[in-house]
């Protein structure tokens, strides 16, 4: 069953005078499965962000409809739009966003305080999903006191302690050392083993060759997807690249 | 290159940060504007002639002195808060100067680029402050005029001293502002100009030793303020509990609000809950950066409050003290027991001028300074200065006299008398004094102290004493002695034209003169004119003062708003990833906002009522303080300032917003 379903989505900006239209998003057509690992991967000024916006229910689409989980995102109302992304969508994104005002525990904690969860509630969620991240003795610690990867670690805490439908990360590993990245997308794996469905936004290849499934995005339209079925992170990670160079030879040519 | 690059640079970071730059300019202009008034007002002319001495009414010499001192404190007032206003702005132009370095710029560039912000700032400061000085000039003498109760002169006035003060002043302040950010940038290293404002923030330390101690320190200020007998008492307690009170509210602005939230932070149900969560810690940070910033807003708004309050109710109960000074047109003081010459050379010169006296009042009565003691009075003047409470305002007067006065028929024995005290003074049955014990055998009437201008006023506490015989007068009262002295008073309203009574009046004061020694005679309306010119002349200053403070927390609280505007959008952008809905937002923002700026004018209307009876004490040292219009004026000036406040709360918040929702 598909969780998430993005039907023709088109997205064009117009700039301030109005003369000039960018469409940034012509069709955009596609679907992930409960309990998959999409990665989408593009060049910069494919139109990546703008669809992930359109995902995140930040932005909304020029034409087009997202479904998550059956539910059309057009039909819900501004009021609500908040309550429904905290409440179905866990976020990562590659500066982290924490809040240098909390703690790291509070940062976690705050998606529930803002749905209104008691307070014990909100501890027995949050002890299993710190631990298996491994920050647990950093809770009581501010952002500005742990490492990079401790941070992401715990914006990948703050994203599933409201057990969200989908997972949506935005180069998550943008602003990580190599070794913290590998120990990132190992815990992705390992939560998306457990059932948790993940879509990621990523340049990295290596990132990419973690996912289950890869879709690449070029000029607003997904251009190719791979499959990773029973092939290992490496023949993957080989697959990836030769797709890569192709669509970037097949660019030049259309240029 | 552009020889002028610099300037041109210079314009164009004040034309494109107007945001920074309008409200700094403002306050530029304003101080400069209302500095031009006071000086030019004061070095009037027409008001007061200082080669000649002519005063346009009496008690103008006084009033351009009040101007004068009222002149300085503006310009005190104003380096403080352009001081503080340019850091806001020197903040801002590190960062921006840091990136001009990353560039390649040298430090002295840099230098020369803030000389010619500066020079804009205080060139455009300079012209428009005087320009609307000189426009407001006029205006504000009317206004001035009509406090005062005098017809204003006609014509326009331009004072050529006002604009060579008003110079003066803007040139300092800017020299002074140049080498303070010129230190600051010198002395700042490339990396910190360029993250000059994202140092990382410390959760702030719980100081409760702290804040234990401000609060202790509060309360000695009020209990000092509160704890007071008289105006002695007063004016000794009114700048030590001041001084504390200003430490307790810094203290208590810094690290009380910290301990506050601290605690509030621990409670975990109270504050894991979307109302508290993001408050209690947005605060946290908030209270450690601008905690200083509202304590500042704090003190200058009790100041204001009360300076408008004590110069509203001096002036709306001018009337009154006139009364209280002046129970009669004309009064007539003389030392020594010579009612009888007096009402002579009165009678000469109300004859001559063809007016009458009407309801004419006169005593003769000792008085001179005595000190209480267990059982009675002595004359000794050993505790002058520190016994106020023991100090009585003597009056003696013998039997005959006060029978005269009141008509009565009263009878006493030897060593009896008649005593009247203020204050539950003095209430024993006996009085001893050079070892004689006097049996007070009742209560003397106490209107007498009417006849009797006072200029202590109710400083001292008052006794009558009426005593049987002239010898038991010349036991308390001796001429040969200066602690004491008989004095003759007659006090008496005029019917006549006003020009006939002035004439009257220049007679009576030169007869007097050359007649009889130490005579002071006194004409209410010349009086009332310089009461007018005295208190209209401090409310006057008053109000100025007042504005300029109001000006200055406007321009704080504008400052607090933007800055923090800029720190808060980023928090909002991510709580709105994380999940948080405009809505929710707005009101965590409103909620936020109102207790950080509202907490300093609810803190400053409590300091302004727990310091109503010691300042009520301390004006009552000059002048007759009637206490129900001071507290109307006091509740109306709380009033109006809170108005403004909230106005300008609204007016700035809305400018909080605007930056925090640009996405």
């Amino acid at each position: 069953m598909s969780i998430l379903q993005a039907v023709n989505i088109k997205k064009i900006y117009k700039s301030r005078m109005g003369s000039n239209q960018i469409e940034a998003l012509s069709s955009i057509n596609f679907s992930v499965e409960s309990g998959e690992f999409v990665a989408i991967m593009g060049e910069s000024g494919s139109g990546k962000s703008t669809m992930l916006n359109i995902l995140a229910a930040l932005d909304a689409p020029t034409s087009g409809e997202v479904f998550l989980d059956g539910i059309n995102f057009s039909n819900i109302k501004e009021k609500e739009r908040a309550a429904f992304r905290r409440n179905n969508l866990g976020f990562v994104f590659q500066d982290f966003n924490l809040l240098d005002t909390f703690t790291l525990e509070d940062n976690i904690l705050l998606p529930l305080v803002l749905s209104q969860t008691g307070y014990d509630e909100m501890q027995t969620r949050l002890q299993p999903i710190a631990k298996s991240l491994g920050i647990l003795e950093f809770l009581k610690k501010y952002p500005y006191e742990v490492s990079g990867g401790q941070k992401q670690r715990a914006a990948v805490a703050r994203a599933l302690i409201t057990n969200p439908k989908l997972l949506l990360a935005d180069e998550p590993t943008g602003a990580l050392d190599s070794k913290a990245s590998v120990k990132l997308l190992d815990k992705f794996e390992e939560i998306n083993q457990s059932g948790q469905t993940i879509l990621m936004v990523t340049h990295s290849v290596k990132a990419a060759s973690h996912a289950s499934r890869v879709l690449f995005i070029k000029d607003g339209l997904v251009y190719h997807q791979i499959y990773k079925g029973d092939s290992t992170k490496e023949e993957m990670y080989k697959k990836i690249n030769d797709a890569l160079t192709s669509m970037l030879s097949g660019g030049e040519d259309c240029e | 290159m552009n020889k002028n690059m610099y300037g041109k640079m210079a314009i164009d970071n004040i034309r494109k940060s107007k945001k920074l730059y309008l409200p700094y300019l403002l306050t530029i202009i304003g101080s400069i504007m209302f500095f031009y008034i006071l000086s030019s007002i004061s070095a009037n002319n027409y008001i007061h002639n200082p080669a000649t001495n002519r005063e346009a009414f009496k008690g103008a010499e006084f009033l351009c002195r009040v101007l004068r001192t009222g002149k300085s404190v503006t310009a005190l007032f104003a380096v403080i808060f352009l001081f503080y206003a340019n850091s806001f702005i020197l903040k801002n132009q590190k960062k921006q100067l840091g990136l001009y370095r990353v560039l390649g710029m040298e430090r002295g560039h840099m230098v020369r680029l803030l000389a010619w912000e500066i020079l804009c700032l205080y060139g455009i400061g300079l012209i428009g402050g005087m320009v609307l000085g000189i426009l407001f000039d006029k205006l504000m003498l009317v206004f001035l005029f009509r406090i005062i109760e005098q017809k204003a002169p006609v014509g326009f006035y331009f004072s050529q001293t006002g604009v060579i003060n008003s110079i003066i002043l803007a040139i300092s302040i800017a020299i002074v502002l140049l080498l303070r950010s010129t230190i600051s940038i010198l002395k700042a290293k490339d990396i910190e100009l360029l993250k000059s404002d994202q140092t990382g923030e410390k959760e702030p330390k719980n100081r409760l030793f702290l804040a234990l101690s401000g609060m202790v320190v509060l309360l000695i200020g009020y209990t000092m303020a509160l704890k007071i007998n008289n105006s002695y008492e007063g004016i000794m307690n009114f700048f030590p509990a001041a001084f504390m009170v200003i430490i307790a509210t810094y203290i208590l602005f810094t690290a009380g609000s910290i301990v506050v939230l601290k605690f509030l932070k621990k409670r975990k149900k109270f504050y894991y809950t979307t109302r508290h969560f993001i408050s209690v810690s947005g605060l946290l940070y908030r209270m450690k950066q601008n905690a200083a910033g509202l304590a500042t807003i704090c003190v200058l708004s009790t100041s204001a409050v009360i300076v408008l309050a004590a110069g509203a109710s001096l002036y709306a109960n001018g009337e009154r003290s006139i009364q209280e000074m002046y129970p009669r047109e004309v009064f007539v003081k003389v030392q020594g027991d010579a009612l009888e010459k007096t009402n002579q050379i009165m009678e000469e010169q109300l004859t001559s001028h063809g007016v009458s006296d009407e309801e004419n009042i006169s005593a003769v009565y000792g008085t001179g300074f005595f000190a209480l003691t267990d059982t009675g009075i002595t004359a000794n003047m050993d505790n002058y200065f520190t016994g106020f409470d023991t100090m009585p305002d003597l009056y003696v007067f013998t039997l005959e006299e006060y029978n005269r006065i009141y008509g009565t028929e009263e009878i006493l024995g030897e060593q009896e008398i008649l005593l009247y005290s203020s204050n539950q003074l003095y209430t024993k049955d006996t009085l001893e004094y050079q070892g004689v014990t006097y049996q007070v055998k009742g209560r003397a009437k106490s209107d007498c102290l009417d006849y009797i201008a006072d200029s202590s006023m109710s400083l001292f506490s008052k006794m009558i004493l009426v005593v049987p015989s002239q010898a038991v007068y010349d036991s308390f009262i001796n001429e040969k002695e200066e602690t004491s002295s008989t004095i003759t008073y007659v006090a008496f309203n005029l019917s006549g034209s006003n020009e006939v009574e002035q004439e009257f009046i220049t007679d009576l004061k030169a007869s007097f003169e050359e007649k009889m020694k130490n005579s002071d005679v006194r004409y209410k309306e010349d009086e009332r004119d310089e009461f007018y010119s005295m208190y209209g002349g401090i409310l006057f200053i008053g109000i100025i003062l007042g504005i300029l403070f109001l000006m200055s927390t406007v321009m704080i609280i504008y400052y607090k708003q933007i800055s923090e505007g800029y720190d808060d959008r980023e928090r909002f952008v991510i709580m709105r990833k994380v999940g948080l809905s405009q809505k929710e937002i707005q009101q965590t923002i409103h909620s936020q906002i109102l207790l950080v700026f509202f907490l300093p004018l609810v803190t400053a209307i409590l300091h302004a009522t727990v310091a109503l009876k010691i300042v009520s004490k301390c004006m009552g040292m000059v002048v007759l303080v009637h206490m129900p219009t001071f507290i109307i004026s006091f509740l109306v000036t709380c009033f109006i300032f809170s108005v403004i406040y909230v106005v300008v709360y609204k007016f700035t918040s809305r400018s909080y917003y605007h930056i925090v929702n640009e996405s």
